[in-house]
């Protein structure tokens, strides 16, 4: 049978294997799930020796909140991050294959990446699927050229930008920008001025919550704060907690398997013998 | 109607002091029909390393059996076990490859990894992972176990497993039926047939128990 029904390792890209027999669930009345949306406050400022970025660290799935504390700052180079709004699966998926390819790139050229070909790199694949990848990002980096903050949004346009921001919380931490930034902020004023955007964004967006994580990118260093602020600590906690006394659930049957040591053959110094 | 309350499901893992543990109900449903009561949601990749799969039974079932396929490969190829952490990037890109006709599943997996610490993580259908600390839960009554979960987890439970099966006990409702509405008033001696199983897992052994809700 050459149709084999092995399942070999595919050759990369995406498959559209099940997307018949997804189309023909729809036409039955069946929908299809909701992704996770990282429904977000992303923002980016140039200062004075680099770039600093921030994220808040909430991800939604519909109205429910599934993950309180996830990251949303993503490495492409060492002196490149990116941080992602709109479908979380999207986001990371893009930003993990352009690390990958700007990592050989690397390897080919023998340079430092810069922050253009990052830019290159996720804008033509991002056109390519006409917005499809769901993929809204704040590109920033220092490099040869000096610092650089882009934004990528998901049909594939990008905007060069001395300050930016993207995703449910950008109107808000947009106000913050509007009112607050100057050219030659300092790392101190910078990163105070990024988290207070953030935090606009997490007390007045409903998509975006939890922490603050920064990022600050100078020439040569960089630095990841991640949790750099936590404005919602959970406050009540249950001072008796909940104890549950064994036997408390009937058990029917259980099953206890003991785990094997696997042995490890280490091979002798004499050579086979025949 | 969604496809993900098709078959309805329900699962969670939670990690403890140097294990985990993992759980799922075993109904298996067609919409608002019972079809069997002992269906397995939870496989076994390696000693240490448990996979549960919600959503749609038949992906559910397919995704299974690639993924166990692909890990025997790795076991062929590498002579040794998968680490969780491995095992969940392979999961995800096997679920981001379908990102435009996904598979109708999510995953929750728990294994030990280096040193036995206890790893899990979940994904939503296109695999965006999630790494928690703590709990994940899956499944049409995901609503519910994030609430039960977030009061009453606490850190290194030496038998997380028996918050896992009082939380179900509350859960009777969601877990029996159609996911988003009280139980059916002509029926409600059914819960009672309904199992649920749980593994917990330790650095030396595993401990399978069937339990009654």
């Amino acid at each position: 049978m050459s149709k084999a029904v092995v399942d070999l390792p595919p050759k990369g890209g995406f498959s559209f294997d099940l997307c018949r027999r997804n189309e023909m669930l729809i036409s039955k009345g069946v929908h299809p799930p909701s992704f996770r949306k990282t429904g977000t406050t992303i923002v980016g400022l140039v200062f004075k020796d680099g770039v600093i970025l921030g994220a808040d660290t909430r991800a939604t799935e519909g109205p429910i909140v599934c993950d309180k504390n996830c990251e949303k700052i993503h490495y492409i180079a060492p002196n490149i991050y990116c941080c992602g709004a709109g479908t979380a699966a999207d986001t990371e998926a893009v930003t993990d294959m352009v690390s990958s390819q700007l990592q050989l790139h690397r390897y080919h050229t023998g340079r430092e990446s810069r922050v253009i070909t990052a830019l290159t790199l996720l804008k033509s694949h991002l056109f390519s699927y006409q917005g499809y990848v769901s993929a809204a990002l704040v590109l920033g980096g220092v490099d040869i050229t000096g610092p650089h903050l882009h934004t990528i949004y998901p049909h594939g346009s990008t905007d060069t930008l001395p300050f930016a921001t993207m995703g449910s919380g950008s109107l808000a931490a947009m106000a913050v920008f509007e009112s607050k930034f100057r050219e030659g902020l300092t790392r101190e004023e910078g990163i105070e001025l990024v988290c207070e955007a953030i935090c606009s964004g997490i007390f007045n967006d409903l998509g975006s919550g939890s922490n603050v994580d920064v990022c600050v990118i100078t020439k040569g260093h960089k630095e990841y704060l991640r949790n750099h602020q936590m404005p919602n600590p959970r406050t009540y906690v249950s001072s008796k907690g909940y104890t549950f006394p064994k036997g408390l659930t009937e058990v029917l049957t259980t099953k206890i398997t003991p785990l094997k040591e696997k042995v490890e053959v280490i091979e002798g110094n004499d050579a086979m013998e025949e | 109607m969604s496809i993900f309350e098709y078959n309805g499901s329900a699962l969670i893992a939670m990690v403890g002091k140097n294990c985990f543990a993992i759980a799922s109900d075993r109904r298996l449903g067609v919409q608002l029909q019972t079809i069997a009561t002992d269906f397995q949601r939870i496989y076994k990749i390696h000693d240490k390393l448990y996979i549960g799969l919600s959503g749609l039974a038949t992906d559910a079932q397919t995704l299974y059996q690639r993924l166990f396929f692909r890990h025997k490969l790795y076991q062929l190829r590498e002579e040794r076990d998968m680490k969780p952490e491995t095992f969940a990037n392979l999961v995800s890109a096997i679920l981001y490859e379908k990102r435009f006709g996904p598979y109708f599943c999510q995953p929750v997996i728990a294994g030990l990894g280096d040193d036995d610490k206890p790893f899990i993580c979940t994904m939503d259908s296109i695999g965006a992972k999630e790494l928690a600390k703590d709990f994940v839960v899956a499944g049409t009554a995901s609503e519910s176990l994030y609430g039960a979960c977030e009061s009453m987890y606490k850190p290194d439970m030496v038998c997380s497993i028996f918050s896992c099966t009082y939380i179900y006990k509350h859960k009777v409702l969601d877990i029996f039926g159609p996911f988003t509405k009280p139980l059916h008033p002509s029926n409600p001696t059914e819960k009672r047939k309904k199992f649920m199983a749980s593994y917990i897992c330790k650095p030396t052994k595993c401990r399978l128990d069937l339990t009654n809700y």
